[in-house]
């Protein structure tokens, strides 16, 4: 092989090298975009998908959060990874409460923000329920936010 | 015959690297101590914002890795208690790993503020972590939500 046709082998492999990364890039971005955001700013966001809940003999709903396309539209019972690694539900009312998910309004938030500032706890541990939302399968837990020493 | 063979080759090669450039890029792996999605782009109440999601490990305790969620705003004034941010945590089939809990602007922010980014969500003894956070903002009668890219795999 002379130089130039090795020269010609080596270009055109990283060639393809640069445009698997640009086109992996934009297909990670598009594909798994967030419903109401945009990749580019001034962008169209991303569609919303409703998602279609199962509902137990309590009539409550239950699924993955990330199937959610706003907090209005999430199951009545969350799916969580419990500590002792089943697979279970906790209650959207608890989760809600403990994370401040429930706060409504910009004073709210300030006070709730403070309150986080001086709380003493790190951890708060929670019931995971089977779908049926009566049986525990084990416990989960909700940890204290705090400002990350990064950017 | 011999360039004919040449030619197949490096076809071949071109091949694997763009499969391999591409699943890197698409899946999303990093090696190093902090994993960050890109951002993503969102406006309300004249207000735009950015916001992605991060992971980070700490090699000194017991492999310790923790959730980042990042707020920010570009354009615009946004008075205090109008941004929130919530790390957590997913994994493959959608189920919630763990969660942290939300915090909200304590002060106002512009596009010169540093961003709002709480830390939590934090993971011991686990090889690959990824983040999947959530940001909120004023809409001027309560908070819209919105998801933030799930960071890339981290491994540990």
């Amino acid at each position: 092989m002379n130089i130039r046709s090795r020269r010609m082998a080596v270009l055109t492999v990283l060639g393809a090298a640069v445009l698997g990364l640009a086109a992996g890039s934009a297909v990670a971005q598009s594909v798994l975009a967030p419903a109401g955001v945009a990749v580019d700013e001034g962008g169209d966001p991303a569609p919303a998908l409703q998602a279609d809940y199962p509902t137990n003999a309590a009539g409550q709903t239950y699924g993955s959060l990330s199937d959610a396309v706003a907090p209005e539209d999430e199951p009545d019972l969350i799916l969580v990874v419990a500590s002792n690694g089943a697979e279970g539900y906790v209650l959207k009312s608890t989760l809600d409460e403990l994370t401040g998910a429930n706060v409504s309004s910009p004073e709210e938030a300030v006070a709730w923000q403070l309150a986080q500032e001086t709380a003493t706890w790190d951890s708060i541990s929670i019931p995971v329920f089977a779908s049926d939302g009566v049986a525990i399968v084990g416990s989960f837990e909700v940890t204290r936010s705090v400002a990350s020493p990064e950017s | 015959m011999a360039t004919r063979r040449r030619t197949r080759v490096t076809v071949i090669l071109a091949i694997c690297a763009f499969t391999t450039a591409f699943i890197l890029t698409a899946i999303g792996v990093a090696a190093a101590g902090q994993a960050v999605s890109a951002y993503g782009y969102y406006s309300n109440n004249g207000v735009s914002y950015k916001n992605k999601s991060a992971i980070n490990t700490n090699h000194s305790y017991n492999h310790q890795a923790y959730a980042v969620t990042l707020a920010y705003v570009t354009a615009g004034t946004a008075p205090s208690g109008w941004v929130g941010a919530l790390p957590r945590r997913f994994n493959d089939s959608g189920g919630l790993l763990c969660t942290g809990t939300w915090s909200y602007s304590s002060s106002q922010m512009t596009s010169s503020s540093g961003p709002l980014n709480p830390a939590g969500c934090f993971i011991y003894n686990h090889s690959i972590y990824a983040a999947d956070g959530q940001t909120r903002a004023w809409n001027g009668s309560s908070y819209s939500t919105y998801g933030a890219f799930t960071s890339p795999n981290q491994n540990s």
